[in-house]
């Protein structure tokens, strides 16, 4: 890149006060320009670059001034002898290029523009923001976009006093010192209490005689209420009798011609 | 059903010399006679066989239920640290606990099958033709009030037996985080001077014995007094040894035993500790 390019490349750079280069090391360099007099002073006086060169800017560019910018930086990046890495997304920027070589102090004018011994490879590596301020300056970050919570904020419901009360029932807090709720689960111990000739099922009040002890699906509830009830029920309640055998049916067919069941395992 | 509320068709008379009566079986000593009028201190001991001396015995006040005498605290017990000092362990309670609402529930809880819901026996429209979606049948589980496919059916139970282990484990659990809790208060036994409510719940204000108490004594035949007092009290409540549970003794907050009631539950539980025919027990349950 020839100096008169290089000149406006650093006029366009320049005229935005986001620009700086600056080292953070010991083996970085600091080239502050603040005005563009002092850039074109600087380009006049050969300068001490020891490498690696940082070029930091950021601003809220444009998507395509961004890309002129870093062709810009990196035009400086190479005239000071860099070699500068393809760019990537988002803004602020960060050039950053870093030594390759061992020759210190490698002496580079930014008028003049021959290639340096010492080539090096600049990182790239971008940043959020330059200062903490900037970015609560930006807000907060928008989550769920167009997404809206349906959620009541309006307060309370409303109260409507003196009329009719809201349909909701009233809250009746229940007894829990009722005989049955005060006296739940006793004698459950009384084959390990008592004389252990019973069983806590034998003594399983509160449940229906033909339960008391008994777990199994609808099939084997089926099953044990018409072996109790099966005679009663066939006198008495002939269509319900007639209902559960053909439920029986349909769950035998069912479970053992249509559906795996665990029971297979066992055959 | 409670056992409990019985009235005794006679009062329990005080004895001359009150005896303190242990079953005799393992671990166990003779009756403790003390004489009536005697300035000695009463001390219940006993000597366990079994008592390695690796665990300190825990102790308790006797207290008695009659506000009339000069101290309501007439002597001390011994209580069996296998028993009232074990760990108490927090997930054998909640087992048992588990245990003892599911064991005895039934969910009525029914909907009907397409089968039986009244009415879905033709094909509503023709299979092809009308433009219409395919159906067989108005009351299959697509349908607005068509029958539904999983639902709950009725008298479904979710019984089991807890292992007899635990179920023994789950008492000493209890007992044991109650007893460190001081929420376990031995007593006498349950001769009241008075029958009436009043008098019990003043008791238990002035003792500061929480807000529920169950009183345990070793037989269902309660003394008239007690019975009548606590009828009308919903939070206090009577039992006998052999209806004691893991969820009475946590829904009430205080457990008063009397002396009886304390060496049968420990005789008891001591022999179901180390059982020689424990293998016969833990076999799954089968109706």
């Amino acid at each position: 890149m020839d100096s008169g390019s290089l000149d406006q490349s650093l006029d366009y750079l320049f005229r935005r006060p986001a620009v700086i280069l600056r080292a953070l090391k010991k083996y970085w360099f600091v080239l502050h320009l603040a005005t563009l007099d002092e850039c074109k002073q600087s380009l006049n006086t050969p300068v001490k670059i020891s490498y690696p060169v940082e070029i930091f800017f950021y601003d809220n560019f444009s998507f395509k001034s961004k890309l002129g910018m870093t062709t810009l930086v990196g035009g400086l990046m190479r005239s000071l002898g860099g070699v500068a890495h393809s760019v990537c997304r988002a803004s602020p920027w960060v050039l950053r290029g870093c030594g390759s070589g061992a020759a210190a102090g490698g002496q580079h004018s930014l008028a003049s523009s021959h290639t340096p011994t010492i080539t090096w490879t600049p990182l790239l590596t971008s940043v959020r923001f330059r200062y903490h301020s900037e970015k609560l300056a930006r807000g907060p970050l928008i989550r769920n976009y167009g997404y809206e919570e349906k959620l009541w904020k309006g307060g309370l419901m409303p109260h409507i006093a003196e009329s009719k009360r809201l349909p909701i029932p009233l809250y009746r807090p229940k007894n829990i010192w009722t005989e049955r709720r005060a006296l739940f689960g006793q004698n459950d111990y009384i084959d390990i209490l008592g004389s252990g000739e019973l069983h806590p099922t034998q003594v399983a009040y509160s449940v229906p005689p033909w339960l008391r002890g008994f777990k199994g699906n609808e099939f084997q509830m089926l099953l044990r209420k018409r072996k109790i009830f099966g005679n009663e029920m066939r006198r008495y309640r002939p269509t319900k009798f007639r209902e559960m055998n053909r439920s029986i049916k349909r769950l035998y067919r069912y479970l053992n011609q249509k559906t795996r069941t665990y029971f297979w395992k066992r055959a | 059903m409670s056992l409990t509320l019985r009235l005794a068709f006679y009062p329990r008379l005080h004895c001359v010399v009150r005896n303190v009566v242990t079953s005799c079986s393992k671990g166990a000593t003779d009756t403790v006679v003390v004489p009536k009028s005697s300035g000695a201190p009463l001390i219940i001991q006993d000597k366990w066989k079994d008592d390695k001396g690796a665990v300190e015995g825990r102790e308790a006040w006797v207290e008695t239920l009659d506000n009339s005498t000069n101290s309501t605290q007439l002597g001390l017990i011994h209580l069996n640290p296998r028993i009232f000092a074990s760990y108490p362990r927090l997930d054998i309670i909640h087992e048992n606990v588990v245990w003892q609402k599911k064991s005895r529930m039934v969910n009525y809880a029914h909907t009907k099958h397409r089968s039986e819901v009244r009415g879905g026996g033709k094909k509503p429209w023709p299979q092809k033709g009308s433009g219409r979606s395919r159906h067989g049948s108005i009351r299959s589980p697509l349908w607005k009030g068509g029958g539904i496919v999983h639902g709950p059916r009725a008298f479904t139970t979710q019984f089991y037996m807890l292992p007899y282990h635990k179920r023994v484990r789950g008492l000493i659990s209890t007992l044991s985080a109650k007893f460190a809790q001081d929420d376990i208060k031995i007593v006498e036994n349950l001769d009241m001077p008075s029958d009436e409510a009043g008098y019990l719940e003043q008791l238990c204000e002035d003792r500061y014995w929480g807000p529920s108490v169950l009183f345990v004594d070793e037989s269902d035949i309660m003394p008239r007094n007690i019975t009548l007092a606590t009828d009308t009290l919903g939070h206090m409540n009577l039992m006998p040894v052999y209806g004691l549970n893991v969820y009475s003794m946590l829904k009430h907050t205080t457990l008063v035993l009397t002396v009886g009631a304390t060496r049968l539950m420990e005789e008891k539980l001591l022999y179901n500790l180390d059982r020689p025919d424990g293998r016969s027990l833990v076999t799954r349950f089968r109706k």
